[in-house]
């Protein structure tokens, strides 16, 4: 059974690149067709389909990828958010013995968050759920014959190298990390460190968000294009963190794009303004959002939106988080409804999704824009 | 006639000829002292033990019964200590759907200052709606129930690294 339409599961070309992303409100993914390299995938979520638990970015390639080549030159995962890794311990076991490269931030701190979680279970404590099997089947993808390519600023994933492309000519591709600084990761290490557990104290809850420090963002070159996948690195006070210490440094001056898949689910602290003048610098770039919902927060903000308008040529969001309003449609008993209002301040119900959509956007070498799909419930705001 | 006091926390011991023969207990049974409760999920409520002839039935001195008519897993997401309330996303695991739901602090903790202690990002609790039945028209409850925080002993050291074992052998696999 495919969760997407025929009419969508077509390949691109060759002399093609394809960007297609992901996202239902809670996760995204991003695949990738470089021209001359092969697929590649950067993270991965999963949702559920009525009574299905789905790993979009697989059911995608399983629908495109012919049986009998069925090669990934990378699979990367960005930083240890559960809406990030989600299944990607199946998609590197689906394509166990023909992936090329393994790409994850695998630096200082990685010891200590791995120790980290095995104190919170022992606490009985939960969080990162199913991370530990993602890092497993990077072991045995490892083990299957794919190189590991450790991601921290500057890594290469796809070093700059010439190639040669049908019916377009010899050119040079790369595919490099901008993140995350040698200061987010001193800074993500001293966290994990100081919730080192004390006898006679509880054990220190980080904060979700703190994995962010070592969020790796990427730079695509190929050709006349270029391309920026934002993760979710957000803004700090500090110039060496986050998006200042991409912008200010000096091995990245030009960080113009033709699409940008927008950082931190275009939150305010994801939407770096002078980032956007540089992606902007030399035409306006498509914009991507994956959108995503904690608490009362939904992403993108207005305010993110507002300040990308001004910098890009079209905007898409991979979804639509919706709430249904009336209980009864699911709580029909007046007990229960008597129950909520009781006990809460206010409840609402988060619609489920019935398909995936996505946002596809095929281009050739020249920059040429030859496909922009949004499969609903991906949407067009701009 | 053979006379046997049955089980521990009955309120008044069962004079019977044969117990184990005759006593049809209802499933699950909890013993307190002086009562006997019957909690089910999804049944109604039977706490009769049926015994035959002149055995008497064991009484329940306090006869409540709760039934659950709901529940949620719930995960905190967000904190507003100032604002006195927090939010947190809520899974019907029946149901398979997400809810965000508000709480005010004075709603789930007696003593608001003990909030930062349970109620943190990623705190999990239990979220329940039951009715009760007793004596009178059933009631509805409102539980939330946050676990308690562990405090760390030097022997949790240990069950960590057999923990860390577990969830990472390649660690300590020769390459």
């Amino acid at each position: 059974m495919s969760f997407f339409q025929n009419e969508f599961l077509t390949t691109p070309k060759n002399n093609e690149i394809e960007v297609t992303i992901l996202g239902t409100g809670y996760g995204e993914s991003i695949i990738l067709f470089i021209p001359g390299v092969g697929w590649g995938i950067i993270d991965s979520f999963s949702t559920k389909i009525k009574t299905n638990t789905v790993v979009p970015a697989l059911e995608y390639l399983k629908g495109i990828l012919p049986q009998q080549d069925r090669r990934i030159a990378f699979i990367a995962l960005t930083h240890p958010h559960e809406d990030h890794y989600r299944g990607l311990d199946r998609i590197l076991e689906n394509f166990l013995g023909v992936t090329e490269r393994v790409c994850w931030y695998s630096g200082n701190g990685t010891n200590e968050l791995k120790q980290y979680l095995a104190f919170q279970k022992a606490t009985g404590g939960r969080s990162l759920v199913g991370y530990p099997r993602v890092l497993t089947s990077i072991q045995n993808s490892i083990k299957n014959g794919a190189q590991l390519r450790r991601l921290s600023e500057l890594t290469e994933i796809i070093p700059n190298r010439r190639i040669d492309i049908e019916d377009y000519g010899s050119t040079n591709v790369s595919l490099v990390s901008l993140s995350p600084s040698a200061l987010n990761i001193q800074k993500y290490t001293e966290i994990l460190l100081g919730a080192y557990p004390v006898p006679g104290r509880t054990l220190k809850p980080i904060e979700d968000r703190e994995h962010n420090l070592i969020s790796v963002a990427m730079l695509l070159k190929i050709g006349n294009v270029q391309m920026v996948f934002g993760s979710d690195v957000e803004t700090y006070p500090n110039t060496n963190m986050g998006w200042n210490a991409i912008i200010t440094n000096r091995d990245f001056p030009d960080l113009s794009a033709d699409l940008v898949k927008v950082a931190h689910h275009g939150s305010e602290n994801g939407v770096n303004v002078s980032a956007w003048r540089k992606h902007a610098s030399n035409k306006k770039p498509i914009a991507i959002l994956t959108p995503f919902i904690r608490g009362n927060t939904i992403l993108p903000s207005e305010k993110g939106t507002n300040d990308l308008k001004k910098y890009t040529e079209k905007i898409g969001i991979t979804s639509k988080i919706e709430f249904e309003t009336n209980l009864y449609d699911y709580y029909s008993r007046n007990t229960v409804e008597r129950g909520i209002k009781r006990k809460t301040r206010g409840f609402k119900i988060i619609k489920p999704i019935d398909r995936i959509g996505f946002i596809r956007t095929r281009m050739l070498l020249d920059g040429t824009i030859i496909e922009n799909t949004a499969v609903p419930p991906a949407y067009w705001i701009k | 006639m053979n006379t046997q006091t049955i089980g521990k926390g009955f309120l008044e011991s069962i004079e019977t000829q044969d117990p184990i023969k005759h006593f049809r207990k209802p499933f699950p049974l909890i013993f307190e002292e002086n009562t006997i409760t019957s909690i089910k999920n999804d049944a109604t409520y039977s706490s009769t033990l049926n015994v035959p002839g002149e055995l008497s039935f064991a009484r329940r001195r306090t006869g409540n019964t709760e039934k659950i008519v709901e529940w949620w897993i719930g995960s905190v997401e967000e904190v507003y200590l100032n604002q006195g309330y927090f939010v947190a996303r809520l899974l019907d695991f029946k149901r398979q759907i997400e809810s965000i739901a508000e709480f005010d602090f004075a709603d789930v903790l007696e003593d608001s200052t003990e909030a930062n202690i349970y109620i943190y990002p990623g705190a999990e609790f239990a979220f329940s709606i039951l009715t009760k039945h007793g004596s009178g028209s059933p009631t509805t409850e409102v539980i939330l129930e946050f676990n308690t925080p562990h405090i760390w002993q030097v022997e949790d050291f240990k069950k960590a690294e057999e923990i860390y074992e577990e969830l990472f052998p390649d660690d300590f696999k020769e390459s």
